[in-house]
């Protein structure tokens, strides 16, 4: 089969069905449905995440393979806050204090395993012997992301919220971290990539995250403007007759039978 | 008192660029140019992003806009003005790659930065999105392990 081919069927087709399947799982109407949608997005899954092995010659499967190493570590970063998060004090389907400590322990070792995806051995290595370009892509935006995000929620912890001094110096500190994490790896060769690579990828990582951020308002003004233009060319509701004398001595009949009461 | 020592709204927006100007300088201060690589460099990433963005954030607004439009007596009319966005959008991104090695980073065909523009967005937005949920559940997180802030003193009080 053409390799091209091999890349649409095995890759970008099941990588289509997992948006497609989320969607066609919110049918509310019928469970079996909803039951199809999830099957279709976990079958997409499962053949994206196969993908270096299933069309290993194509560039398209460094996506697959990335995924397939960063699962690990964000699946228990997400299972982490969660407990943490609903051990608190929530109304209802509060945890107990061991989710909480077995939350933080899930969430320090996802964190620690992205570091050490950096600094150590287990970098996403493709099969040539190349580090996946795609981890040189997501790297810095996650910490680039991660570090504003971070800083910005905590300053609006300040500005919206009423006494969150303490509350926000996490997010200060989480903000802190990912920035300095960044500066040395920036500065500090680690064991598959030097310094002065990860700074280029840093820099491109910065126009990246510009781009993305002035085509996604352009394409909301895309959106806004079909909107404005259509509702425009809507006609005008039909306006209905004033109510007539008859008209209104009964609906006052009406309020009047209906208001007051016994005192 | 402590509502004037309060950070505006326009703190909050500047919290989300300060830290990549002070990368930006940091950088720059400490290790100065990166040899062979510039501007040049930077220019071709920012265009394939906004147009492959531009494309991907239409396409999922298509999907808001099937919504949209079956709320309407004429659902066809905003669903076709959407699809022609999407289209230019896709157009204006071949046109410009056509255009020669302008937005083509070291890919060797159209096709190829095509796909390659495809997944690098989508390795991107996966990025933000985890840095969002991470943000949002340390948030949550300290939210829900706060002391209380309602105290029985100033029921008291009111009483």
């Amino acid at each position: 089969m053409d390799e091209i081919v091999e890349a649409a069927l095995l890759f970008w087709l099941p990588f289509a069905f997992i948006p497609f399947g989320l969607w066609f799982s919110q049918v509310k109407s019928s469970i079996i449905s909803s039951r199809i949608g999830y099957l279709i997005a976990l079958f997409g899954v499962i053949f994206v995440l196969a993908s270096p092995w299933t069309v290993p010659k194509s560039p398209s499967s460094a996506v697959g393979h990335l995924l397939g190493f960063i699962a690990g570590p964000t699946i228990m970063i997400l299972i982490g806050l969660f407990k943490i998060a609903y051990s608190g004090n929530v109304p209802v389907g509060r945890l107990s204090i061991n989710d909480r400590n077995f939350g933080l322990a899930l969430f320090f070792i996802g964190i620690i395993w992205f570091s050490l995806m950096h600094w150590w051995e287990i970098t996403p290595v493709m099969s040539s012997g190349e580090i996946n370009r795609y981890w040189l892509i997501f790297l810095p935006n996650l910490l680039i992301s991660l570090t504003c995000l971070s800083l910005a929620g905590g300053l609006a912890m300040l500005s919206f919220g009423d006494s969150r001094t303490s509350e926000s110096r996490y997010l200060f500190g989480t903000s802190i971290v990912s920035f300095a994490f960044l500066i040395c790896a920036m500065n500090i060769d680690s064991t598959n990539i030097d310094a002065v690579g990860f700074r280029e990828y840093v820099w491109l990582s910065i126009a990246d995250l510009i781009g993305i951020v002035i085509g996604s308002v352009l394409a909301i003004i895309c959106f806004a403007s079909v909107i404005f233009v259509y509702e425009n060319t809507l006609p005008k509701p039909k306006s209905i007759d004033a109510p007539t004398t008859e008209e209104l001595s009964k609906i006052s009949q009406v309020i009047l039978d209906n208001i007051g009461g016994e005192e | 008192m402590a509502e004037n020592n309060k950070p505006s709204a326009k703190v909050v927006l500047i919290g989300l660029l300060f830290p990549v100007i002070l990368i930006i300088a940091l950088d720059y201060t400490i290790n100065g140019e990166i040899p062979g690589f510039g501007i040049d460099d930077l220019n071709p990433r920012i265009a394939n992003s906004v147009l492959t963005s531009f494309i991907l954030v239409s396409t999922f607004l298509l999907g808001n806009m099937f919504f949209y439009g079956e709320s309407r007596k004429r659902p066809l009319a905003p669903i076709f003005g959407m699809i022609v966005a999407v289209l230019i959008g896709l157009f204006a991104t071949v046109f410009f790659i056509n255009q020669g090695p302008m937005l083509l980073e070291g890919n060797g065909s159209v096709r190829a930065q095509l796909v390659y523009n495809i997944g690098h967005t989508i390795v991107s937005i996966l990025a933000l999105t985890l840095s969002l949920i991470i943000t949002l559940g340390i948030l949550f997180s300290t939210i829900t392990h706060s002391s209380s802030k309602i105290s029985n003193t100033s029921f008291f009080e009111e009483e």
